[in-house]
């Protein structure tokens, strides 16, 4: 599977995808940010982002 | 690098934070505030919905944070049916509907006048941790680096506390114990002022609720929650803005704001490890059937900044857990309770709405008690008295 990426300008920096990450590859500074060498594309992120921000290439 | 030395450093400038700091700063220790963004209160990550109880707390003395005064909530299932509660009953997020902001800001000048230091654009980046406990937190101060040391930490840290990770509580929630959530503030909108309103329903916000807040006669915040079980990319958003258009008063409103949040909906978990104590979200003292924080923050930020302020006293930081037991004391079973419920809410289907509230919606609500609600259930629907058995007695 795709490991899926952040647009930070439609984060709006609720730190959910941080917090539901099961493999702690999300890093968050107001917004956030995946770390692709932890990410285990779960896309669990990708289904909680209330927005879309967090997108997987090719969707 | 520069370095801070507080007898308490808290990181976080949210409601748990800052009335931990309060009560500390009261008992004469020194402690300090990171706050991340630059201005407390900013921005706004919540639904703005807070019960009467916040009067009793004592916490605030203006009230300039007050938007509008609330008479109850209306709860309105899939087929429209509602069940009206006047606001001491329906509890929760029912009473005022407040501007965050300047809540925060109110919670912070108590906070300060009694000599808490309060640090804005603040990140607090990582801990030094040896045997267990914080040494000291590195943090970006205006962009610089810098240290705060000190002898007990406190993760006021919201939903995400990282400070709880630092000492290995593990803080993740799974995607059934949180709700994403995202919310308009919409202008020029028609609403009732006196009543908060709840729409429930598996397709309407499956595992949560479509909430209007009104802070005056034409301007509400208009939010949704879903639980992350059942969420899909963007799914809130878009459940909620199918629901704003399919409503004449709401349609026409402008936002003049946006905003998602992460609530949790889980059970509380280890509040205190070594020198390190956890208020507020961080420690998901977050109602889970309603998603409200305030009053629990506000309830659990005392406790800790009272324990805490005897640990220092008596250089004894095993009394921190005094501090599980007091919020366990005051809101322990109302949180193990209401879990329970989201649990079993979250598995209703749009029927099971309808039907329950049918049986209650002629019920007083000033009078409600367990079985009255048994009696209306056995009268009306009474294939709900299975579902709710986990519930019951």
């Amino acid at each position: 599977m795709v490991k899926p990426e952040v647009n930070r300008d439609s984060c709006l920096g609720c730190s959910g995808c941080f917090t539901i990450c099961p493999a702690n590859a999300i890093e968050f500074d107001g917004k956030a940010t995946i770390i692709k060498e932890r990410c285990i594309s779960c896309h669990t992120c990708v289904n909680y982002c209330p927005v879309g921000a967090i997108v997987v290439e090719g969707e | 690098m520069e370095t801070y030395e507080y007898d308490c450093v808290i990181v976080g400038g949210g409601p748990a934070g800052l009335v931990t700091a309060r009560y500390i700063s009261e008992a004469g220790f020194s402690v300090a505030v990171l706050e991340r963004d630059r201005e407390i209160g900013v921005p706004v990550l919540c639904g703005e919905g807070v019960s009467r109880n916040i009067d009793n707390l004592g916490v605030t003395e203006r009230r300039d944070w007050v938007e509008n005064e609330i008479v109850g909530a209306r709860i309105f299932s899939p087929n429209g049916t509602m069940v009206k509660m006047s606001a001491e009953r329906a509890g929760g997020e029912t009473g005022y509907v407040i501007d965050r902001e300047r809540f925060d800001k109110e919670l912070a000048r108590i906070a300060a006048k009694k000599g808490a230091d309060i640090f804005v654009m603040c990140d607090a980046k990582k801990a030094n941790v040896e045997g267990g406990e914080i040494r000291e937190i590195e943090a970006k101060l205006d962009g610089k680096d810098v240290k705060f040391t000190g002898k007990i930490f406190v993760g006021a840290d919201g939903v995400e506390s990282k400070v709880g990770r630092w000492v290995d509580i593990d803080t993740r929630l799974k995607p059934k114990d949180i709700v994403s959530c995202y919310e308009y503030t919409l202008s020029d909108v028609e609403c009732d002022k006196d009543y908060t309103d709840f729409f429930v329903g598996r397709s309407l916000a499956p595992g949560g609720y479509i909430w209007i807040f009104p802070k005056s006669d034409d301007t509400a915040n208009v939010g949704i929650g879903v639980l992350a079980s059942y969420s899909k990319s963007a799914l809130a958003k878009q459940l909620l803005d199918k629901f704003i258009e399919k409503k004449d008063f709401l349609r026409k409103g402008k936002p003049v704001r946006k905003l998602a949040g992460a609530v949790p909906v889980a059970l509380p978990i280890q509040s205190y490890r070594g020198n390190v104590v956890l208020v507020g979200d961080a420690a998901r003292h977050t109602d889970p059937l309603t998603g409200g924080g305030i009053i629990h923050a506000v309830i659990g930020g005392r406790v800790a900044g009272e324990t805490i302020a005897r640990a220092l006293r008596e250089e004894k930081l095993s009394l921190l857990e005094e501090y599980e037991k007091g919020w366990r004391e005051k809101i322990g079973k109302k949180l193990e309770r209401n879990y329970k419920m989201k649990e079993l809410a979250s598995t209703f289907d749009d029927k099971t709405f309808d039907k329950l509230a049918d049986s209650v919606k002629d019920i007083n609500f000033e009078e409600l008690s367990t079985r009255g609600l048994i009696k209306a259930l056995v009268t009306k629907h009474p294939s709900l008295l299975f579902k709710l058995k986990s519930l019951i007695g």
